[in-house]
């Protein structure tokens, strides 16, 4: 850095420099971070204002929002309702379907990027693993790290009360525990410290508990509100006195007296109740086997502590009772224990900690004295019991599971009974009257809220990503072995095979479902092997002795398999009625004219007829069959085998029926939309009319009324019609929906491109057919791949329009939800869910589109 | 001398007759009382201003634009509504086009074998086999498996020219095939097309390249305004001119 070897002389310009200068690094605001934010943030005044305003924005959202998910949100909502939002309502006994479904799914995904969008695979599968690892970690951390929250229970013989309501604390109540689970028990001195420790009680504690909570939190808001009128008295006053100005009129002087006045404080909670000065015993009662566990232990101040170990999995029994009650009987026998709480024994279990107020008050009169004394019980182990009603083979049976941790691991199906067999259900640790309370630590959501959803859907998430692992996997195996086409192939056999498979696994399998998609599937083999022969022999006709004799084998049996794939579909659809009636009529003429009749018409005229003219009646004729097979389908059999037990597709219901609906609204619109986009750029008057009319009709019309117009007026047009579920219904109506949508789309394509494409196509000697096939649909299609993704994304999202059809899709189950007794109010939490599970399908959507567009797939993006 | 060796060199038969053929774009009178007889393996120039109808009358002669009066005749079969008719037509002509008009999505090889396998129905083996042989005769076999997006324009309009010949054209109609390229890449194109001329093959070229004109054609014609104005032997054309009308327009391109 030093010039000391330059000899600057003012006469001489001749300039040497004898040592070469230091790579230096650049300013500090001129590289990295800084940089880009002086460019990007801050280059002028207006971006600097914009910034500021924007993080200014962004930070109170997020404050709030975090906030409030972390304090309040109820996610166990969540948690207990995962099964509905995934599947609803679907056979229990059918799951295996749906796991095998998608199972098959993932790890045709998996090959897909292996094969086409190789590029994302190192993004995905650290993502993929970066998940795992946090589903699987953060609960052991959580667990290690963070007690779950205290419960806060009420012993004694007092009732507590606030405002109208008087709640007794409960001396026996049931709870799930796990085996070798620890439960303590104390008295929770440092939460009647005072009366604002009482009011901020957080945790979860029971009905009677949070009325003592209330109780105090009502206490203190009538002290705060007497002292700000107080305070205003003062301050008139005050003025008064200072400078001659009352700040207040007379009559508001007078309403404040006068309200000061009516103001009645009670007396402090802790006094009133005497709380935690009376003995308490507690003992824990194995239900299963009918054991006491351990000694009773009697809790008389802070420093006892009870502690019992969990010998086995299973309903226990809490009781706690004041001693100097009924101690002598309480060891012995129970009997006179429940007999001295007579309302627990007469009430429904699941209304127990529900009873009404009228019932409440005739108790409290006859057996209650308001103001005994109670001790408030801090109980580490024990935690809310969520009673769920799953539908199984014989209709619905009751589960009992823990609302917190271990959601499905433990799960007890019986009523909880007392041990004197009296067979009596014993109030237990419902969910409903059990809340977790208060403003609830950033801990205690880790631990209470978000480590059961991982509990949950861990092991789910990790089989499903290892499938998708083995896809791509398979497929970079199979091209290491330069299998490269295989590999490929396989692939889009299994994408093309995704749509049919979730059909099958989804309604059910039936012998003559499984004969007519092979009928199809026949049908389409014929044709290829029509088309195969038509190639090797030049078009000259269908001639079984000429060429090799696999592929005329091949046509013989696919032509005998589709017709007896036709016949039974006849037979089937034959019940349906109408339906029938139309196939006789309408196929074997159109069939047997299609197979003989086009093959032997191209040998007439072969240079007049091109190949793809045979292939039309059939495609056409598979069409047909597909649609009479959807709509055929109305006989159910509601028989509960587990092959062949059909499911009722107004059970449809949450991801599954809003996946149903997105995947065959999309691919059944596909081809209708391309014809619709065909026929509106069609040189037939009749067609091109009819087409644009139709495509102008349903985008002139919201997606709600094509909904209504599926369910309230296509049973008029037909009585038949209103035999046809709704789900069928609501999957009509997104097909000629969105085929609206899709034909412009695709109209759009073919509109974008030279008219030099087809004139080349044309002078040729392609056929317009061929043409259009060939040439100009392949292009136009990919040109519109954005809007086609666009178009079945906001389709996935329209879906949630089909709830105001009676049918529960994600928003659906939203709204099941938040009225479930355990989750009242919860619209919002579920909302939230179903908004992330949307965004995070449609990202993952969009982010593939936009990567095949940009990918060697096809060649239009190499046109410049 | 060089009329009599034409002479040998033609055809006895007209290969493209139009007669008294008239076309209008809605009310506007494009082509006026076109005659017009090419013979076998005759190179017939077309020269004229823009918007003289030259690209018109070779794509009416391949029917990518409907006559509406008059008569055309390719190869003995006169163009009609009727699609056997225009499909027949089209399998003996090959056309060549300004833009190239490639197939984008397709390589190289797959737009010279397309049109071979589902309109002549070859085996694909067959197809590709006379698609490479057509490659090497336009001097690019090394790109057979790229996309057109990656060849220079030279190098898509010999494709395109290849693509026209694997269909074994009688006639090739070229519809200003330099135009759209860069100055050093008009000769690779010409040279194919010098070389095809050589081979016999009858063509039509609208064309603004005067030396190639002069070089190849046997006749050349001056349209304008939608008619004939002059038709000649290229002498006759560039050292003789008859008609004003000619006489400009060559005096302002050459």
């Amino acid at each position: 850095m030093t010039n000391d070897n330059k000899t600057p002389n003012d006469n001489d310009m001749t300039y040497v420099s004898s040592l070469e200068p230091e790579a230096k690094p650049p300013p500090a605001l001129e590289a990295g971070v800084l940089k880009w934010i002086r460019e990007n943030l801050f280059n002028s005044v207006g971006n600097a204002i914009l910034t500021v305003l924007g993080a200014l924005l962004v930070f109170y959202t997020v404050v709030n929002v975090s906030g409030w998910t972390i304090q309040e949100g109820n996610w166990l909502a969540i948690t207990a309702n995962l099964r509905q939002y995934m599947v609803g309502s679907f056979a229990p006994q059918n799951m295996w379907r749906i796991q095998v479904l998608t199972l098959f799914s993932i790890t045709v995904m998996g090959m897909a990027v292996a094969v086409w969008i190789k590029q994302i695979a190192r993004t995905m599968i650290v993502t993929m693993v970066a998940i795992v690892l946090a589903l699987v970690l953060l609960p052991i951390v959580t667990k290690s790290l963070i007690e779950l929250p205290n419960f806060y229970m009420l012993a004694g013989q007092g009732a507590v009360q606030t405002g109208s309501a008087i709640e007794t604390p409960i001396p026996q109540v049931a709870f799930i525990g796990q085996a070798d689970e620890e439960i303590t028990i104390r008295f929770a001195d440092a939460l009647v410290e005072s009366e604002a420790t009482l009011a901020n009680l957080v945790g979860y504690s029971s009905i009677p508990a949070n009325t003592l909570r209330n109780a105090a939190r009502n206490r203190l808001a009538l002290i705060a509100e007497r002292d700000v009128l107080q305070a205003e008295l003062d301050a008139n006053a005050e003025s008064i006195r200072d400078r001659g100005i009352p700040t207040l009129t007379d009559a508001q002087i007078e309403a404040h007296t006068m309200a000061i006045e009516g103001v009645e404080i009670p007396d402090a909670i802790i006094e009133t109740y005497q709380v935690n000065s009376i003995s308490v015993l507690v003992t824990i009662v194995n239900v299963a086997t009918g054991e006491v566990l351990s000694e009773p232990f009697l809790l008389e101040s802070a420093d006892d502590v009870a502690t019992f170990t969990l010998p086995a999995d299973g309903w226990y029994i809490l009781e706690k009772v004041d001693v100097n009650a009924v101690m002598p009987e309480v060891v012995e026998t129970t009997d006179e224990t429940e007999a001295s709480t007579p309302e627990v024994n007469t009430q429904d279990i699941r209304n127990v900690s529900t009873i009404s107020p009228t019932a409440q008050s005739t108790a409290a009169e006859e057996t209650v004295n308001v103001g005994g004394s109670v001790a408030i019980l801090e109980v580490q182990g024990i935690y809310p019991v969520r009673l769920s009603n799953v539908s199984g083979d014989d209709g619905f049976t009751q589960v009992y599971s823990r609302a917190t941790d271990f959601f499905d691991e433990i799960v007890v199906e019986a009523n909880p009974v007392p041990r004197d067999e009296s067979n009596t259900p014993l109030p237990f640790v419902v969910l409903t009257s059990n809340q977790y309370r208060g403003e609830r630590s950033f801990g205690d959501f880790l631990r209470a809220y978000v480590t059961p959803f991982f509990d949950r859907i861990k092991v789910n998430t990790t089989i499903f990503f290892v499938f998708g692992l083995l896809g791509y996997g398979a497929v970079i195996l199979m091209e290491n072995n330069d299998n490269r086409k295989r590999a490929s192939q396989l692939t889009t056999y299994g994408l093309i095979s995704i749509p049919a498979l979730m059909w099958i696994f989804v309604t059910g399998f039936q012998i003559t479902t499984a004969v007519a998609i092979g009928g199809v599937i026949a049908l389409g083999l014929q044709c290829l092997a029509l088309y195969r022969m038509g190639q090797r022999n030049g078009w000259r006709g269908w001639r079984p002795n000429s060429g090799s004799t696999d592929g005329d084998m091949l046509v013989v049996i696919a032509i005998i398999v589709s017709y007896l794939a036709l016949i039974m579909m006849m037979e089937r659809i034959n019940g349906g009625g109408w339906a029938g009636s139309i196939v006789r009529l309408g196929f074997i003429p159109l069939i047997l004219s299609a197979a003989f009749g086009s093959s032997l018409n191209t040998a007439d005229s072969a240079d007049g007829i091109s190949g793809s003219a045979v292939l039309m009646p059939f495609w056409v004729a598979g069409l047909i069959i597909i649609a009479i097979f959807f709509s055929g389908v109305g006989v159910q059999d509601p028989n509960n085998d587990w092959l062949f037990s059909q499911s009722n597709p107004d059970n449809w219901s949450g991801l599954l029926l809003t996946m149903m609906l997105t995947v065959y609204g999309i691919i059944i619109a596909f081809p209708i939309g391309i014809g619709l986009a065909l026929g509106r750029r069609s040189d037939l008057p009749l067609i091109k009319y009819l087409c644009t009319a139709y495509i102008e009709l349903i985008r002139g019309s919201p997606f709600i009324t094509v909904l209504f117009f599926m369910k309230l007026l296509i049973p008029l047009i037909r009585p038949e019609f209103s035999n046809v579920p709704n789900g069928y219904r609501a999957i009509i109506a997104t097909i000629a929906f969105s085929a609206a949508y899709m034909a412009e789309n695709v109209r759009g394509g073919l509109q974008s491109l030279p008219p030099g494409q087809n004139e080349a196509a044309k002078a040729l000697g392609l056929s317009a057919w061929q043409a259009t096939l060939l040439i100009t649909l392949p292009q136009a299609l990919r040109a519109v791949i954005p809007a086609l993704v666009g178009q079945f994304i906001s389709l996935f999202k329209d879906t949630s329009l089909v709830t105001i059809i009676a049918l529960v899709d994600l928003t659906g189950v939203v709204n099941s939800m938040s009225v479930q007794p355990e989750f009242v109010g919860t619209r919002l939490e579920g909302l939230v869910f179903i908004s992330i599970l949307y965004f995070v399908i449609s990202y993952v959507l969009s982010y593939i589109s936009r990567l095949l567009e940009a990918s060697g797939s096809g060649a239009t993006r190499r046109l410049t | 001398m060089v009329a009599q060796e034409q002479e040998t060199r033609l055809g006895e038969n007209a290969v493209i007759e139009c007669i008294n053929m008239n076309k209008w774009y809605g009310e506007f009178h494009v082509l006026k009382d076109i005659d017009l007889e090419v013979k076998e393996r005759e190179v017939v120039v077309v020269i004229g201003p823009s918007g003289s109808g030259k690209s018109t009358l070779i794509r009416c002669i391949n029917r990518l634009e409907e006559h509406q009066e008059g008569d055309i005749i390719v190869d003995g079969i006169r163009l009609t509504n009727d699609v056997r008719n225009i499909s027949a037509v089209r399998r003996e002509t090959g056309m060549v086009f300004q833009q190239f008009n490639l197939f984008p999505h397709l390589t190289v090889i797959d737009n010279i074998t397309l049109a071979q396998r589902h309109v002549r129905h070859r085996p694909k083996a067959e197809a590709e086999e006379i698609a490479f042989s057509l490659l090497e005769r336009v001097g690019i076999p090394e790109q057979a498996h790229k996309y057109p997006g990656q060849l220079s324009g030279g190098q898509q309009q010999r494709v395109a020219i290849a693509r026209a010949l694997a269909m074994q054209p009688k006639i090739m109609l070229f519809d200003e095939p330099t135009s759209a390229l860069d100055p050093e890449m008009i000769k690779e194109v010409l040279d194919v097309m010098k070389e095809l001329a050589v081979s016999g093959m009858t063509m039509i070229v609208v064309t603004h390249e005067m030396n190639f004109a002069r070089e190849v054609a046997d006749r050349v014609i001056f349209m304008d305004e939608g008619y004939i104005v002059e038709v000649g032997t290229p002498e006759h054309f560039f050292t003789n001119p008859q008609h004003d009308r000619t006489k400009l327009f060559l005096s302002q391109i050459l």
